[in-house]
């Protein structure tokens, strides 16, 4: 389990990080999203040992990552946001270099890189210098030098920066197929698509800590749950009958949809389809309105843009 | 010290600097020009009838020059060692790895150090047989090694620790891979005329070489202690962000 307790970073006179407090669980893939500067890298690099917080703890397993950087290094995998290779030696020289400092032992590190560039679909590159590479593939790169010691905890920078459909599904791929593992991912990223996809908790943060919850449950604390009733066709009367319910926040008409913003739908869907089936209304179709994960996000930082103004 | 890790080190850093051709070439260019000088300097001297008498005064002086290939080129290695790993932004995934700051900084020195060692001790090596190859044949006697080259024998590594660890220094601190040279170049540049006055000026006396060597390694020693304290990866990691 990885456990930050007030953290904060400032740099100067400038505050980057503030107070941030939370678990992850072993086995959970967990997003810090943020705008810019919101201070996601400074965190994962506190969290990863890199940089000490100015106040505040961070443990993983139990291990203080300031005090044991180097204990809590054997165990974790970091990909940085830019990755950073050494451009004139080959791809596998590269990893062979890592897998090395890493302690990774031959022929198990031979095994492993083998095994992971044939995962990233980069075997038959590995013997060409890392300059000649593609901004995706030196991205897949980075991702495996980070698996090379099959760290249990893995911290992924904008992982998906730079890379087209088909690799950016790899990776997508590859760490649920860790979380599948029982490995703990850490993430951050700007595409929350991915973040809704892949994460089992979201941290939004803006120098401190605004939300930290499932993505569901995110979407929940911030919206009603909005039920939308296709019917073959609609007029306003029922518009008005549905407001007079008392479990109705909103009712709206959208073409031949009727629009309910309501508590809670699994109990009080029937009662609408009832009512609308008696007041002989054709219900073809009921869905819930999912709002996206960008909503979400919007909605937090643009209330904390609010209150610090 | 985790020894692999400082090997490993080492020799990812020679790779790449057998890579890089600019490099390879100013490493090779100084020594080729030292020893044609010399070797022409004598054998110009060999032509002129006083020329055996003025020789013997001049060598342990002019071979004084070879001092400069450890500072040249640890300067030129050691300086853009940390600073290449900071522009190609290789330094968080290096620092993610559980390897401590003084085995990340021995094996950058190593790899400034043990090829400015071979250079220097090899050119010196080709000097000396190249200008008694002429002796021999022009006079019949070999001139070289006098009996003061010891004490160059002896600065030769400590010149090069001291232009190693001045050039990690720098690099820590710099972020253009060029300035970074020059400023080392020319840190290295007092010691390395400390050393030659000494060696001019006391050419035959043991006893002040031998102070002057005991001074520049205790110089060497106080410079590694300072270059390991100085060198912090957050402020390195932060400052290139």
């Amino acid at each position: 389990m990885i456990k930050a307790v007030s953290l904060s970073r400032s740099f100067g006179s400038t505050t980057a990080v503030n107070d941030l407090s939370f678990e992850i669980k072993k086995g959970e893939v967990f997003t810090l999203l943020g705008p810019n500067g919101a201070g996601k890298t400074t965190t994962i690099r506190m969290l990863t040992g890199l940089i000490a917080p100015t106040n505040g703890t961070c443990t993983i397993e139990g291990v203080d990552v300031t005090r044991n950087p180097m204990q809590v290094h054997r165990n974790v995998g970091v990909q940085p946001e830019v990755p950073g290779h050494y451009e004139t030696l080959t791809a596998q020289r590269n990893l062979e270099f890592y897998g090395k400092l890493f302690g990774v032992r031959q022929p198990e590190l031979g095994d492993r890189i083998h095994s992971l560039m044939q995962s990233f679909d980069l075997w038959d590159r590995r013997g060409d210098t890392v300059q000649t590479y593609s901004k995706g593939m030196k991205q897949k790169l980075a991702i495996i030098r980070a698996l090379l010691h099959d760290p249990e905890y893995l911290f992924m920078d904008e992982p998906m920066s730079g890379l087209d459909p088909v690799a950016s599904k790899t990776v997508k791929d590859f760490i649920l197929d860790l979380k599948a593992k029982g490995k703990t991912v850490v993430l951050s990223t700007h595409n929350l698509d991915d973040a809704d996809r892949l994460s089992d908790r979201v941290a939004v943060i803006q120098g401190s800590l605004l939300a930290l919850d499932t993505p569901d449950n995110l979407r929940a604390n911030l919206f009603k749950r909005t039920i939308v009733f296709h019917l073959k066709t609609v007029d306003d009367g029922i518009i008005a009958q549905l407001r007079d319910l008392p479990f109705v926040r909103s009712a709206m008409r959208s073409e031949n949809k009727l629009v309910l913003e309501l508590e809670n739908p699994e109990e009080e869907n029937p009662e609408i389809v009832d009512l609308l089936v008696k007041a002989s209304y054709r219900v073809q179709f009921v869905g819930e309105l999912r709002h996206s994960l960008e909503e979400v996000y919007l909605k937090l930082v643009n209330t904390s843009k609010e209150i610090s103004q | 010290m985790n020894w692999a890790a400082v090997m490993e080190i080492f020799k990812k850093d020679i790779q790449e600097t057998m890579r890089n051709r600019y490099v390879f070439l100013s490493v090779s260019v100084l020594p080729i020009i030292i020893i044609f000088e010399n070797v022409f300097a004598v054998s110009q001297l060999l032509d002129q009838p006083s020329g055996a008498s003025q020789l013997l005064e001049i060598l342990p002086v002019t071979s004084i020059i070879v001092l400069l290939i450890p500072s040249a080129i640890t300067a030129l290695l050691a300086s853009t060692s940390i600073v290449i790993e900071k522009n190609n932004r290789s330094l968080e995934p290096l620092l993610a790895t559980p390897i401590t700051d003084a085995e990340l900084l021995l094996g950058k020195c190593l790899a400034a150090f043990i090829p400015a060692m071979a250079v220097s001790y090899g050119t010196l090596l080709v000097l000396i047989g190249a200008v008694d190859a002429l002796t021999i044949s022009a006079l019949g006697y070999a001139v070289l090694p006098t009996p003061s080259m010891a004490y160059q024998f002896a600065l030769i590594p400590l010149i090069g620790l001291l232009g190693t660890f001045i050039s990690l220094l720098v690099s820590t601190r710099i972020k253009d891979v060029r300035a970074a040279q020059q400023v080392s170049t020319f840190a290295v540049l007092p010691i390395l005329a400390f050393a030659a006055l000494v060696s001019a000026l006391f050419t035959y006396d043991p006893l002040y070489q031998t102070a002057a060597i005991i001074f520049l390694a205790a110089v060497v020693v106080m410079l590694a202690r300072f270059t390991i304290r100085r060198f912090s990866r957050e402020s390195i990691l932060i400052s290139w962000s």
